[in-house]
């Protein structure tokens, strides 16, 4: 029989496990740095599981759409070397571009093409380009067909039309990889949760094999669908891991105000208010909480996400990492 | 199933104690297969880590076996073992409440009363079940 | 081939294939008719000389605003490897589809024009000398071939149409100017070949500087 302690209330119930160790990479990618006027990326290492959804979190300005621009090819003055898959060789080429499916903000279309020619060219563009599956996505997203009109141009779309076509062009072709920059934002809350569904789906018609990577600057809308994490601000990545050893890597902890002063020495982060305080803890400095009124809950991803920005925004270099 | 966001359980370990409880009750039956890690995650609608969590912690505990390719299945129960686990929780859970009740002054009589009623209540909720 | 199909939506070819062509011969031929002189070559300057704006003005559905300082653009071109390919053919074919519908539609006037003014009254003048004719064509083909294309690469820079009309009107300008060089005819040749050499040059300076646009939005920022 086994003595109950009196300090195992206050310890997080759960395993104490090892986070997981990614196994396979869609890719892999050393020493990357690119400069701007007073802002510079810098990823020393980065792995994008295999088989996964991975959301790269951070503020506008952070560096996301410069870190996927990077990954996807379409910039190439950067220092530092991607590998794709499962090749040996670092590099992009058109083999590797025409297995990733890429939407961005931005001019990505002409404006003039109307949505017929843009099928038209992404036949043209890409080798695993279906136009059934094209026009039936389309359909489905309520742009083509009997939705829009194809003559339409892709100026005069809103939107939340545009990023649908951008989807459908990418959807209808044979991809290992996808990434999204902010995919979320121009949609509407009922075609985010269809966008994480047809993530979901694309995941699970790879079988393991394909991967996706999207960026977002409100995780909140994609949480359900996310795997893994990479937190970006000012251009490093400053937390990343599987979603649940972030959760328990975290705490959400509430407490009575009074504490408020002790707590925000130990807290990651903290939010105070007349009727208490609450905020994120590192778990294993959940002791030091020992002798407070507190609760514990688990955290979600926006919440730990946004405590991991502010501890790194704020002054100094916080040697918070566990 | 019924999942709490926000209690200080991980999600994971709720999912992993529910299956745990249909396998023990017979509710999956021996050689079936759990539902797809990514089907189950799709479902609730939550991360595929999560899901993979919950099947390898039943893995750990061996009450499933996992099969390359195919997914996993549910295992033979061991009574014995199992049963001599879910005892000592029993104990545990007794001592707790033997502890709780010095410091709030019940009597040995009293614990038994309480004990009673929620037996059951238990009852009464299966029945309505 | 192919990719300048993609490029142009089906109401550009239908401009540029047949209203365009049709207006612009149309016109001509009205314009000989009210006039009934000029040896049936009014019909070709009216042509020559609304030809560009014509061209440039259609543009702006075609290629517009391919040039803008916008680096964003056409990324959706750079995430294939046979983007840049696609573009570069795309724009030699608009560029020799400039130059033969140039060529077609100056000979269709002056044929035509030549027949009226044949059937005409007092002049009737027919083709005399045919070595001037062709000059004289080359010359209004090439010309309007190069203003055409120089308007176009000027208004790539915006993606406003009203732009491309500016361009266009100085186009018109531009050719008239041009046309009073029909005076030194002897030499007309000699005029072709300067004219065809500015024509190649502006049409390779066309294709770089689109290509080069877009391969500079991979670096930079």
């Amino acid at each position: 029989m086994t003595r109950i302690d009196e300090k195992t209330t206050i310890t997080k119930q759960g395993n104490e496990s090892q986070p997981t160790r990614i196994q396979d990479t869609a890719l892999q990618a050393r020493d990357l740095r690119k400069r701007y006027k007073g802002f510079e990326l810098s990823v020393p290492r980065l792995a994008l599981p295999k088989g996964f959804a991975t959301a790269l979190i951070g503020e506008n300005g952070a560096g996301k759409t410069t870190l996927l621009n990077i990954l996807t090819g379409i910039r190439l003055d950067f220092k530092g070397e991607v590998t794709y898959f499962d090749r040996q060789e670092p590099g992009i080429c058109g083999e590797i571009q025409e297995q990733i499916g890429y939407t961005g903000p931005g001019a990505y279309f002409l404006p003039q093409w109307t949505i017929r020619q843009v099928e038209e060219i992404s036949g043209l563009l890409f080798h695993g380009f279906h136009q059934d599956r094209y026009r039936a996505i389309c359909e489905e997203l309520g742009i083509g067909g009997s939705g829009l009109d194809v003559a339409k141009e892709v100026k005069s779309l809103s939107d939340g039309n545009r990023m649908k076509l951008m989807l459908a062009a990418v959807l209808a072709r044979d991809t290992q990889l996808l990434i999204l920059d902010e995919p979320a934002s121009p949609l509407d809350p009922l075609m985010r949760d269809r966008l994480c569904d047809m993530i979901r789906d694309y995941l699970e018609q790879g079988g393991g094999e394909k991967s996706v990577l999207f960026s977002t600057h409100n995780i909140a809308d994609m949480e359900n669908v996310t795997d893994y994490c990479l937190i970006l601000e000012h251009g490093n990545i400053v937390e990343e891991g599987f979603v649940e050893d972030l959760k328990e890597k975290y705490v959400l902890v509430k407490g009575e105000a009074a504490d408020g002063e002790r707590a925000r020495e130990i807290l990651f982060s903290m939010n105070r208010s007349a009727y208490g305080f609450e905020g994120i803890c590192l778990a294993g400095n959940l002791d030091r909480l020992a002798g407070m009124d507190v609760s514990l809950e688990t955290p979600t991803l926006s919440q730990i996400s946004v405590a991991v920005m502010k501890a790194n925004t704020s002054l100094g270099k916080l040697q918070k990492r566990a | 199933m019924k999942l709490l966001q926000n209690s200080g359980i991980p999600i994971y370990q709720q999912i992993a104690e529910q299956l745990k409880a249909d396998i023990l009750a017979g509710r999956l039956k021996e050689g079936e297969y759990l539902p797809s890690i990514r089907g189950l995650a799709k479902d609730l609608r939550i991360s595929v880590i999560t899901t993979m969590k919950a099947y390898e912690q039943l893995a750990q505990e061996g009450l499933v076996t996992a099969v390359q390719g195919k997914g996993f299945y549910v295992n033979a129960q061991d009574s014995e073992m199992l049963k001599e686990q879910h005892l000592r929780k029993v104990e545990e859970a007794l001592l707790e409440a033997v502890s709780a009740a010095r410091i709030a002054g019940m009597t040995g009589q009293e614990l038994q009363e309480v004990l009673r009623t929620l037996l059951d209540m238990d009852d009464e909720r299966d029945n309505q079940g | 081939m192919k990719s300048y199909l993609v490029f142009t939506s089906a109401w550009y070819r239908l401009a540029v294939f047949l209203l365009m062509p049709t207006a612009l011969i149309g016109l001509g031929l009205w314009v000989e008719r009210m006039l009934w002189g000029g040896r049936g070559a009014t019909g070709v300057i009216v042509a020559a000389v609304l030809l560009p704006i014509a061209e440039i003005v259609s543009d702006n559905w075609l290629f517009g605003g391919i040039q803008t300082k916008d680096s964003m653009r056409l990324e959706y071109l750079k995430t294939s490897g046979r983007g840049m390919e696609i573009l570069r053919s795309a724009l030699w074919v608009d560029l020799a589809r400039k130059l033969l519908s140039a060529l077609g539609i100056m000979a269709l006037c002056r044929l035509a024009g030549t027949w009226m003014a044949a059937e005409g009254t007092d002049y009737g003048s027919g083709i005399m000398d045919w070595g001037l004719e062709a000059g004289i064509l080359l010359y209004f083909t090439l010309l309007s071939y190069f203003v055409s294309t120089l308007g176009t690469f000027l208004s790539r820079f915006g993606d406003m149409l009203w732009m491309n009309l500016l361009v266009g009107y100085g186009a018109v300008f531009v050719m008239l100017f041009g046309l009073t060089l029909l005076n030194l005819a002897d030499i007309i040749f000699m005029i072709d070949i300067i004219c065809a050499v500015f024509g190649i040059l502006i049409s390779a300076v066309t294709v770089r500087t689109a290509m080069k646009r877009v391969e500079r939005s991979y670096y930079d920022k």
